[in-house]
């Protein structure tokens, strides 16, 4: 139907799109533990459905592998509630049963039926394989199945989320406001888990059990440094997981490397990229505008001591009496009085250095703004 | 001066808002609360008053239907309490909410209108306008864009204020609305909290500090998961209940409140 190269990115894009929705809301609702659990817990279903289905695109993959994701979910919530143990350390306990009875049903598996079944397939994911699993419909190919599946699971979750957009917006923010009109916030913990399994489970030939986490979490940890708008966040994540595989394939494809693991690669160095030269939360315009500020405290700190104390040039260097009663540098001194000076912050009057008018203000309004609890 | 309510039988003529019958609440087989019986009157402003973990954020939740008693009773104007989505506005603790979520300002006192809306509906202009007016009563309207991670803890508080009035319910609950808070937010927050009143709702705030309450509120309960008292502030400020309460007296405590202010102004 089409071309085996367009085919194929359309599927990584969709996939990518598909995991990116769910991965926004675990991201606003700080829960990044449940991704890796889901795509961990998945691969016990992936296994079982292996014995029926040799296919990982089967139908049968995808409902057992989210069976087994949201029953791994479920399990956790139980026990926390019942014991003192956190979510985070039973779900690496949980997931990680669930993925090891997993890897031992399937090599098993592909060891008794002599499949040749490529295991490595399942960790690391191979999508250029989801193009020979055609769609027949009246005997007439109409696509690869992975598209169909994967669009199928993109509708399934843009129509919970348009249809729960203000159960999702009250339960990231306040969950006993949430509960005090009557929400239930199992609600949303369900429907967001149903979201998280399909998608992990869709994904799997695509991005394999250790980098669906990355496909989930990557795109909306990455858009959180440009936005801080929920609708907003959402359209940046899927832009973000789109360039990422449109790169990713670019660099892929002809030096026949795998295709998931540059995408992978190449939301990491986005997301690093994000954190550091973020215009707005990039740790460079942080650590400048701690600068910044540093730089005007010291500058109010010299103003306020020429503010309550005469210092006569005739008698001795002001900047050598600063430099020695707040036992900073004298250069650092020199520098930051010239500077009051050029800004027109302080005059020497009859031989005594003192705040201008404007000094004196400027001074003021800081001081005033300084609340213990504000 | 807010108080109107000053004796117990202005408080028996009013119509019960809130009634609780023998109400016990246990967290992993330890009471929170226990066998609590509390009628509180419509239209009062009532403190709830106790040291740390003596149950006051667990009253307040049950009261809002968002805990569940293990025993006994809450009706709110003779319903039960989980059956009601309307009539409680319940503003929980600052740090109760995840102010990192990416919206603004708006969006969050604009949440007050969603338990009128139905599926897939969004806010409409009475909605909106109401959410300007919350904000603007508030002292919050010339920073309504900001986004709700950059708010100062005073903001915090007003914001959620701001939705609670949204709400527009006949009971508001509010856990702590003043700790932490800034003069000018404590001052906006006691302002709306007279004007409620007079509006005839019923609000009952957990408050930490007990020499304001006279001021403040018409009626106290002193909780330490049993209820110690419970009326006017009066009747129930002696010092014999604030030993039941604290283990010890209403001088020692102002005396540790007066230290522990001077010595966090000396460290500032």
């Amino acid at each position: 139907m089409f071309s085996i190269e367009f085919e194929i990115i359309i599927v990584i894009i969709l996939s990518a799109i598909t995991c990116s929705i769910p991965g926004a809301f675990l991201v606003m609702r700080k829960n990044y533990y449940a991704a890796d659990t889901t795509n961990r817990s998945a691969m016990l279903g992936i296994a079982v459905a292996l014995i029926f289905s040799s296919y990982l695109s089967s139908p049968l993959v995808i409902i057992l592998g989210s069976l087994t994701a949201g029953l791994a979910m479920i399990l956790i919530k139980k026990i926390k509630d019942f014991t003192s143990f956190r979510a985070k350390g039973l779900s690496i306990i949980v997931s990680s049963a669930f993925l090891c009875f997993g890897i031992l049903i399937a090599s098993n598996f592909s060891f008794t039926n002599a499949t040749n079944f490529d295991l490595s397939i399942i960790y690391l994911g191979e999508t250029a394989f989801t193009y020979f699993n055609r769609l027949r419909v009246f005997g007439v190919d109409i696509g690869s199945y992975a598209l169909y599946a994967i669009s199928l699971v993109l509708i399934i979750n843009i129509i919970i989320i348009t249809v729960f957009y203000k159960e999702f917006k009250i339960d990231g923010v306040d969950k006993n406001y949430a509960a005090s009109i009557q929400m239930k916030e199992s609600t949303i913990d369900y429907l967001l888990l149903i979201m998280t399994s399909l998608s992990v489970s869709v994904s799997f030939q695509t991005a394999g059990i250790f980098m669906t986490s990355a496909f989930i979490l990557g795109p909306a940890a990455t858009a959180l440094f440009y936005t801080k708008r929920l609708s907003t966040l959402a359209f940046v994540s899927v832009f973000i997981s789109s360039i990422a595989c449109l790169a990713g394939f670019g660099i892929a494809w002809p030096n026949e490397v795998s295709i998931s693991g540059t995408i992978v690669s190449f939301l990491g160095i986005l997301f690093i990229a994000s954190v550091l030269f973020s215009p707005e939360e990039g740790l460079l315009k942080k650590h400048f505008d701690n600068l910044t500020t540093q730089k005007r405290l010291e500058e109010y700190i010299i103003m306020d001591i020429l503010n309550s104390e005469i210092i006569d040039c005739r008698e001795k260097n002001v900047n050598e009496a600063i430099s020695s009663s707040l036992k900073w540098k004298l250069m650092k001194v020199s520098y930051i009085m010239n500077k009051l000076k050029a800004e027109n912050k302080i005059e020497i009057v009859q031989n005594k250095v003192q705040l201008t008018e404007e000094g004196k203000s400027i001074l003021n309004k800081f001081l005033s703004a300084q609340h213990c609890f504000h | 001066m807010l108080r109107t309510y000053s004796s117990k039988e202005h408080l028996e003529q009013l119509n019960v808002a809130v009634k609780i019958e023998n109400l016990t609440v246990e967290y992993n087989g330890r009471a929170t609360l226990f066998n609590i019986n509390l009628d509180i009157p419509s239209g009062v402003l009532m403190a709830v008053l106790g040291p740390n973990n003596s149950g006051k954020t667990t009253l307040l939740k049950t009261i809002a239907g968002i805990d569940k008693p293990s025993a006994g009773n809450v009706y709110i104007y003779s319903r039960p309490t989980h059956t009601l989505k309307n009539d409680v506005a319940y503003v929980p603790a600052r740090n109760f909410v995840n102010w990192d979520f990416p919206i603004n300002l708006y969006d969050l006192v604009l949440m007050g209108s969603y338990n009128r809306l139905r599926k897939i509906s969004s806010p409409d202009r009475k909605d909106r306008i109401s959410a300007k007016e919350a904000l603007e009563r508030m002292g919050l309207d010339t920073i309504s864009k900001k986004s709700i991670c950059d708010l100062s803890r005073g903001e915090k508080h007003r914001a959620l204020i701001a939705r609670a009035l949204v709400q527009d319910a006949r009971i508001y609950i509010m856990d702590e609305p003043m700790i932490a808070a800034d003069e000018e937010s404590i001052n906006i927050i006691i302002d709306v909290l007279q004007e409620l009143r007079h509006k005839k709702k019923t609000v009952i705030v957990s408050h930490y500090d007990f020499v304001t309450i006279p001021r403040y509120f018409d009626m106290v309960s002193l909780l330490n998961v049993r209820l110690i008292a419970s009326g006017t502030t009066e009747d129930v400020l002696t010092e014999d209940n604030f030993e039941k309460t604290y283990g010890m007296s209403a001088g020692m405590i102002k005396n540790i409140r007066l230290y522990m202010e001077e010595s966090h102004a000396r460290n500032k």
